[in-house]
């Protein structure tokens, strides 16, 4: 009995053996894909799935805010992780950095002409290129068409744009807003929403050498949001909060019941169309969008796979269909209006736009024109945790609570203690 | 003393299987997590990565130095204090007025129920609650404030006195406040049962030879009530205490995931997160953190234990 056992357990380890030889040899046609929305998703059912009828794709959704716990895990053990997975800007350094994501400077070199070049840049580290996106996310300045007739004497977007050329000249318009309106008028409903702006002026990343190091763009951030929040030039609401939403649809008041009029919001790509579209829609057709004082990104989604995977080729093939593919890319920018980071692609179709939204403005071409500027050198994986405690030093700043060496000598600490730069 | 029988031996053996499944379970998922933590506080487990090595007391000689910690305990310590206090004398209150018989309130149990209700909430709803409550510039408590015609001031650039909406969560003070008052109101029920509970466990005939003693009301709350209930109270305290020592959710959520303003709120749970989960992702360190708050609260634990022990020799004397 016992013989026959073990030679029961000879024979399927034999068997065992046999198979997993052959998976190597031709690896396996089925993926595990990790994403945090439903745009992967859509993309593998609608488009990627039809063309390649053969490959077999398992989805998993979970939350932004929890992805980056899930995803840790499993890529530090090698246990159960996913063989391509969608990163978000505010994270996708942090992997790009951690020697755990697959080598696609391959994939990158065949297509890297006809690509957007800061999607690839955010994507490489030391030389080698980890992650590639089908997006760009160019940061804009929305401002309302109405309030700028009201006080600008113009709503035309090249006459608008003539008054926020610089930060400076941001500054003094500023002041002719709220002179003109008595008070009303605000430039923006929160001084956070400079920062993007600042950021995108930035020369050197947060951290040089092991070193912090902020960049006089973040000094001049403080100074701004200071002046900003003591001139009365903002609507001292926070982002993402009711105030801010209510400064586009035009109804937000302070706390004596007095309306304030927000002039203008720092807002991306996506922010057109989840953002202000879907929260403002009774101002539709008030909005036009400039460039504004500096060019920026904000946002974004990556797609990478784990080193470890069995289908390595699988993978890279996925990456380049979804992310660089020229027919799928059309199709995507077509049915979604996605900004996407394929040149030929954009310049094929951005004259047919005329977005309703913005009062006829063709926004595709707009943003398209932002996109050279951005440079995607100097986002490291330690920014979202950096900007976090920095944006305390600035708040304490701006409200009186400490002074400036005071904030940054704090700032300076916290980083210190808590990241070890 | 005689050995167990063969029959006991026999049915004793069926007494370890029946508890063998709470022994795994408790093995792979109480004991081995925390061994586990004890160990990654001796070693050097940062970012994304599974492999470690040991680097002996590192970790343990940075959390003694690094004042941000002790600041976190501090944090905890205030914010714990002004929940708990109130909370005991408020429940202790309610605690003899629903006891009393001869105030004969109606609907005792309606109250309960609606003490207790805010622990039935996830303290996520609560934070998100509170954060729109006390908004700035705008919000609930702000209005009312201002309809009642009190307004924050700042002197502005000219010199002028401008008048403002409360920026409640810019205020240390105001920000500890909220927090300690979200734990009070979350746990006053719960501790209000307790007592009720306690109070209703003290036997009768002692209340009735008081009364027969000619004790009133006050005397008789003041020197049989409290003083029986003390074993309670010590129980209740040493309970809130661990409780407040891993505080988390609410100064989380409230502030902005950070302990701000000028992380003054930052408990020693939101350290730990922030340390060992944002950011650096430095397990080793988050670790180090946890064992500390185990120590300190092992620590207050065992001076409230020999409190409470002496208290009681002195009361059977």
């Amino acid at each position: 009995m016992k013989k026959l056992l073990l030679a029961l357990v000879a024979v399927s380890l034999l068997v065992l053996g046999c198979a997993k030889g052959q998976k190597a040899a031709n690896e396996p046609k089925s993926l595990v894909v990790w994403s945090f929305t439903d745009e992967v998703k859509n993309m593998i059912d609608k488009y990627y799935g039809p063309a390649n009828p053969d490959v077999k794709i398992e989805y998993s959704l979970t939350p932004t805010d929890q992805f980056p716990n899930k995803l840790d895990p499993v890529l530090a053990s090698g246990q159960g992780a996913p063989d391509v997975f969608a990163l978000e800007a505010a994270f996708v350094r942090k992997y790009i950095e951690s020697g755990l994501l697959l080598d696609i400077t391959d994939v990158a070199n065949e297509v890297k002409s006809k690509m957007f070049g800061y999607p690839i840049e955010v994507g490489t580290y030391n030389g080698k290129v980890y992650g590639l996106s089908w997006q760009v996310t160019p940061g804009a300045m929305f401002y309302r068409r109405s309030l700028a007739k009201k006080y600008l004497g113009t709503d035309d977007p090249a006459e608008v744009q003539k008054y926020f050329t610089d930060l400076n000249k941001f500054l003094e318009t500023a002041a002719v807003l709220k002179d003109k309106s008595k008070g009303t008028c605000v430039v923006v409903s929160s001084t956070g929403d400079m920062f993007m702006p600042y950021k995108g002026a930035r020369k050197q990343p947060w951290v040089v050498d092991g070193k912090l190091v902020i960049d006089p763009a973040m000094l001049a951030y403080m100074d701004m949001a200071k002046v900003l929040k003591d001139k009365g030039y903002e609507g001292r609401v926070g982002q993402w909060s009711e105030g801010w939403f209510a400064g586009m649809k035009g109804d937000l008041k302070n706390e004596k019941g007095q309306p304030i009029e927000v002039f203008s919001y720092f807002l991306p790509t996506w922010g057109l169309h989840y953002v202000l579209k879907t929260n403002a829609p009774a101002t539709a057709g008030d909005w036009a969008m400039i460039q504004g004082p500096a060019g920026y990104f904000w946002g974004g989604t990556w797609l990478a796979a784990y080193k470890g995977t069995k289908s390595p080729n699988l993978a890279k093939e996925f990456i380049k269909y979804l992310a660089t593919s020229d027919e799928f890319l059309t199709k995507w920018a077509k049915d979604t209006g996605d900004m996407v980071s394929n040149k030929n692609v954009v310049n094929a179709i951005k004259d047919t736009y005329s977005e309703p939204f913005l009062g006829g403005q063709n926004h595709y071409a707009a943003f398209a024109n932002m996109v050279s500027t951005i440079d995607g050198k100097l986002i490291q994986g330690t920014d979202q945790a950096i900007e976090a405690l920095f944006n305390e030093a600035v708040t304490a700043y701006v409200n009186g609570e400490k002074t400036k060496d005071e904030a940054l000598a704090a700032f300076k600490e916290q980083v210190k203690s808590t990241l070890g730069f | 003393m005689k050995g167990p029988s063969g029959i006991e031996r026999k049915l004793s053996k069926y007494g370890y299987i029946f508890i063998l499944p709470f022994l795994l379970t408790y093995l792979a998922f109480q004991l081995w997590p925390i061994i586990y933590t004890i160990l990654l506080s001796f070693s050097d487990l940062k970012g994304l990565r599974a492999d470690f090595t040991l680097i002996g007391l590192e970790n343990y000689k940075k959390l003694i130095t690094d004042k941000y910690f002790w600041e976190a305990i501090q944090n905890t310590g205030i914010v714990w204090f002004f929940n708990f206090v109130p909370q005991l004398g408020i429940a202790l209150l309610f605690a003899l007025w629903f006891t009393d018989d001869t105030l004969k309130i109606k609907y005792k149990g309606i109250f309960r129920t609606i003490f207790y209700l805010p622990n039935l909430l996830s303290a996520a709803s609560v934070a998100m609650l509170y954060r729109s409550l006390f908004a700035y510039p705008v919000g609930p408590v702000n209005s009312f404030l201002t309809s009642l015609g009190i307004w924050s001031t700042r002197v502005g650039e000219n010199g002028q006195i401008i008048q403002e909406a409360f920026n409640f969560f810019r205020s240390v003070p105001m920000t500890r406040g909220i927090v300690s008052y979200i734990q009070w109101w979350l746990w006053t029920g719960s501790t209000l049962i307790l007592l009720i509970a306690g109070i209703v466990g003290i036997s009768p005939s002692i209340f009735e030879s008081a009364m027969i003693d000619g004790a009133n009301k006050t005397q008789r709350a003041w020197y049989i009530t409290i003083p029986l209930l003390r074993p309670m109270m010590l129980y209740l305290l040493i309970t809130s205490m661990i409780g407040g020592m891993q505080m988390f959710e609410i100064p989380f959520l409230l502030t902005d995931m950070r302990g701000g303003p000028d992380y003054k709120i930052r408990t020693m749970m939101v350290y730990f997160y922030n340390t060992a989960f944002q950011g650096g992702n430095n397990y080793a360190y988050g670790a180090a953190i946890s064992v500390g708050i185990f120590i300190i609260t092992l620590i207050l634990a065992v001076i409230i234990f020999f409190m409470m022990r002496e208290r009681q020799t002195k009361v059977t004397e």
